[in-house]
């Protein structure tokens, strides 16, 4: 299964899913797609026509320009998700996670798609245990609703 | 599937070196595992752990095998920029933090934590 992790760049959500036995929905790889384009001059300073009209199916026009720009390239991200995991109040140095609209915004697009959610909360390093214990079991459940629901297709 | 770049980190409380892990790569490339040896990687040493470059099943595989050296003390992640890239080069970009150095600071500096919870688990 998908599942997207956020922030959509920590190191120890993507671990985590890939270690669950899922595929990460991670930014690294939409930022490789863009810095490997030969199309861009100076990527990830520039943002593309094609991220803004991604954006703006989400957006509205009157929005700055930084919220776009964002949500633009988080957004196949979100389109691509099959599931997701966010750790909230996560400090800054957690994961990138653009300004605090983009934030917002993004956690509020994840949560309207109506895929499996978890969302953790950071309560600090000490903490931290409880949290992985929670993805992983979450993690777990994910795969066995997916082999219950291949079972059922193939019966 | 195309080109991934990919960060293995080792966590502080772990036995292993980054030197032992280098060196645990390349035999895996010498000794062809799961058709390493045919396939381009690109392999950089760094304080933290390692960067490899390759076909992402390949860097996968990679992956997979060096987590068998310590399995809840290996962590890795995609990266966005290759390996050398001259836009994220602390040379080219006239000194400073490299991007993302203070996310991967904090994170790692976490890991000994998750090995305690993911060792709890089993």
């Amino acid at each position: 299964m998908k599942v997207l992790v956020y922030p959509p760049n920590s190191l120890i959500l993507t671990d985590l899913v890939e270690r669950g036995g899922h595929e990460a929905v991670a930014l690294m790889r939409e930022i490789g797609e863009h810095v490997r384009d030969a199309e861009i001059d100076a990527p990830p300073l520039n943002v593309t026509e094609e991220d803004l009209k991604r954006a703006l199916r989400y957006v509205s026009v009157e929005e700055p320009a930084g919220l776009k720009g964002r949500i633009g390239l988080l957004v196949p991200l979100l389109e691509e998700a099959e599931a997701s995991v966010i750790l909230s109040d996560a400090p800054p140095t957690f994961g990138c996670m653009g300004c605090a609209v983009a934030d917002e915004f993004f956690k509020f697009l994840i949560r309207k798609k109506g895929i499996p959610t978890l969302e953790v909360k950071y309560e600090g390093g000490d903490k931290l245990e409880e949290a992985v214990e929670a993805i992983m079991a979450f993690l777990a459940r994910l795969s066995q609703e997916g082999k219950a629901t291949k079972s059922e297709k193939k019966g | 599937m195309g080109i991934e770049t990919r960060l293995i980190l080792i966590s502080p409380d772990s036995d292993i070196t980054p030197a032992q892990m280098k060196s645990r790569i390349l035999s895996l490339i010498s000794e062809d595992v799961a058709g390493i040896a045919s396939a381009d990687v690109i392999l950089k040493e760094t304080c933290y752990g390692a960067l490899v470059e390759g076909e992402a099943e390949t860097v996968r595989a990679i992956v997979r095998e060096v987590r068998h050296m310590d399995e809840h003390g290996i962590f890795s992640k995609p990266r966005g920029f290759p390996i050398g890239d001259t836009r994220v080069c602390r040379a080219t970009r006239k000194g400073g933090p490299r991007p993302g150095f203070h996310q991967l600071e904090l994170e790692i500096g976490l890991l000994p934590k998750v090995r305690e919870a993911l060792d709890k688990i089993g």
